[in-house]
């Protein structure tokens, strides 16, 4: 594991020749002025940003940690669990992460304040800790009762047909807007059900149960909720914020081996958007994270969600450094959608992204082919694509990519790698003989 | 017309006939979420430091001076909605739509290149041209794209607003666009909802065209659409850029709409605004006649009210639920009945008169209030009393999905005391509930 002793520091791309200091001490720097503003023009270098706290742990927990992450992170015990706060004023919520949390149902239950739950979850996860959520809630507190629904799986269900028949149950059974919803899967079921509560009866709280590594380390923190249109991924949808993230890391024990890796796509991108040396400790601990060692996919989750919360915390509503979690998405999306819902995981998609916009980043000479190297091969090690299917075209690639939320006035922007490893920018400008170039040698035709 | 010189009164429930434990100061509860209760606002006036004596409370510009509703291409009233850096201006006047710059006012409200308007087969061969030019008149940057919807409640639904989405998509609308809503309520609360929808949220504008969305729905934020089991239970407050009330788009309006909007003007007076209550009474056959000042008026007030209510509880923890006097039981006459079949202002009429009855049989109000409301809704033409295939059940089991019932309590808005003030409450005699639906159902 790598040592949590390291300080906080700032590195910007003002200094795009330095390295990254070696040695770290720790400080509470004054924040950093960052712009947030929506600049299409200017770029966003966001490096690795960091926002100081009072509380003033030394280590990276920068988003509000309690002392209690001084307990070793993924011992398999029902102990206190490793809080990552999202701050958002007073709509903060924690994420909390630990084994065996299903069993603490005051967790839960701090977060549930009516009296009636609908449990939205999918008929693999169902059976598996259904009945382990519906006790978690219901234990010493005859006051709430739980409905449930229960979704096809799959992201080729997550769309409006499937979205109406959580709105049909919460109806059906007479919740009002004292009630919650809880996504209990992964991001599928996580993004529908965090929209079906920003609708319902025009918003209702709700709460995170994440299953998956990919809803784990990434979609279920942060309120980007919705569906899918058939022209285009998550083009329907509300920024809304549960009350809570409550991630059981002995839910990935029944968790197949493709989802695994594909939920380590994102692990990777959080290392070569904003975190050098989660990237470096990746590259260290791949086979762990392969056998599933339990600590250091606790570390790991751990750490994502510092990186995601942090983020989100700064940019809620994307109006620019959120942006540069798209890594590897906007070519991610157009596989999603080119190649058809659910033919590859969101992982898998934005594997191939990612190598994409690294190819790209190469071309425009804005990163060294060190990089370049560096993350073909922490993809293959994670069994992760390094190119998208054969079937899809530069023309498929270009007309998806025309719907990306990240267009603004008609302008293409993306995330691309710049500088040393751990750097990012979101722009628009850049060479289009770049993009082409890049399409055209991944593409067939 | 009113006199506009009343000074700013406040009106709380230590007045009232009933006893109550607590002092409510509605607005210190409104801002701090108490659902629980009775909540007695009465008239709440909010001194602004404009310093304008009448009960303009929502930061009414100078420019009101103007006499309202002169058929001219002047400047516009403006009655601005308070919501901190979300606020946003009503803009109400003749001719407005000839008046370019107030839309393409860019630092305000259309920023983007691409604008798609959301409108019926009603209202498009009227009014679209118009609008199109108003956006793009001296203005070659702004494309505009456009959706026509059926016309009707009963296309307030998840299919007729998927129709929205695609057009948007396929017409490869961005984050930057903005959506014009440009109808009645129906087509402002879709494309309200499908703003906020659209890739988790662009901006919007409302252009209502009957009196319903000019006095009520266009203002606010409740955006949504029905489900086959209730009305708005699916949706978002989502709040617009601006509202631009062009008057001159009731010309073509039917008799029967105009009366359906005037239940929402009689409703602001039943539950907060007694001396526009007299002022109804006293201007009715103009508001029929469609006496453009009296119009304009009604529509002035009515939006004052509303936004005064929106910025002290714009996602209704309080407060904002006495805007729904007569709607818990008009819901479920329009779904009960079928939507489109009696239009929404019939229904809240018909519920109104049924909660007055309520009120009444709880002695919470005397019996002259009851014939004032009963004769000021004939006078208008509309219903009071609700169709004759409603029965006690059929209220009962829509009623329980409405979205005032806070943990399976379901709460209403009655009328307490003199005339102006009004409850939002669980606690009252569940036997006089089922009174007056005996009273006013066959079976």
């Amino acid at each position: 594991m790598a040592c949590a002793t390291n300080a906080i520091s700032l590195s910007l791309s003002s200094n795009p020749n330095s390295k990254l200091s070696s040695d770290f001490i720790p400080k509470l720097n004054k924040p950093v002025n960052v712009s947030l503003r929506a600049s299409t023009s200017a770029e966003l270098n966001p490096g690795r940003l960091f926002l100081s706290r009072p509380i003033g742990l030394s280590r990276r927990n920068c988003a509000n940690a309690t002392p209690v992450m001084d307990q070793s992170v993924g011992e398999r015990s029902s102990s206190v669990p490793t809080i990552v706060e999202v701050d958002l004023g007073n709509r903060s919520y924690p994420i909390y992460i630990g084994s065996g949390l299903l069993d603490q149902h005051e967790l839960l239950q701090k977060h549930v304040h009516g009296k009636k739950v609908l449990v939205v979850t999918n008929t693999t996860i169902a059976p598996l800790y259904l009945d382990k959520v519906v006790d978690a809630l219901t234990k010493g507190n005859p006051n709430v009762s739980v409905e449930n629904v229960i979704l096809p799986d799959g992201e080729k269900y997550k769309n409006m047909e499937t979205l109406m028949k959580v709105f049909d149950k919460a109806i059906e059974s007479r919740l009002d807007r004292r009630c919650t919803f809880v996504a209990l899967g992964g991001g599928v079921i996580g993004d529908m059900c965090g929209f079906a509560a920003a609708a319902f009866l025009r918003g209702v709280n709700f709460i995170q149960i994440p299953t998956t590594v990919m809803a784990q380390v990434d979609s279920s923190v942060g309120g980007k909720t919705g569906i899918n249109h058939p022209l285009g991924k998550n083009l329907i949808g509300a920024f809304y914020q549960p009350q809570c993230v409550l991630i059981d890391t002995d839910t990935l024990n029944t968790l197949p081996n493709r989802e695994l890796a594909s939920g380590l796509a994102e692990v990777i991108k959080y290392g070569l958007i904003r975190d050098a040396e989660f990237f470096e400790w990746q590259e260290k601990n791949m086979e762990k994270l392969m056998a599933r060692d339990p600590d250091a996919f606790a570390y790991a989750i751990k750490r994502s969600c510092e990186n995601k919360a942090e983020v989100v915390s700064l940019d809620e509503k994307e109006s620019g450094l959120r942006a540069t979690l798209n890594l590897g998405h906007t070519f991610g999306h157009a596989i999603e959608t080119g190649f058809g819902y659910g033919e590859w995981l969101h992982g898998e998609a934005v594997a191939a992204g990612t190598v994409m916009a690294v190819d790209m980043s190469y071309r425009l000479g804005w990163i060294d082919s060190s990089i370049v190297k560096r993350v073909t091969d922490i993809l293959q090690r994670a069994k992760l694509p390094t190119a998208p299917p054969k079937t899809m075209t530069v023309e498929m690639f270009k007309s998806v990519m025309a719907v990306d939320k990240k267009v603004a006035d008609g302008l293409l922007r993306l995330i691309l790698l710049k500088g040393p490893l751990g750097n990012c920018v979101f722009t628009g400008e850049y060479d289009r003989k770049a993009l082409d170039d890049t399409l055209s040698a991944f593409c067939k035709s």
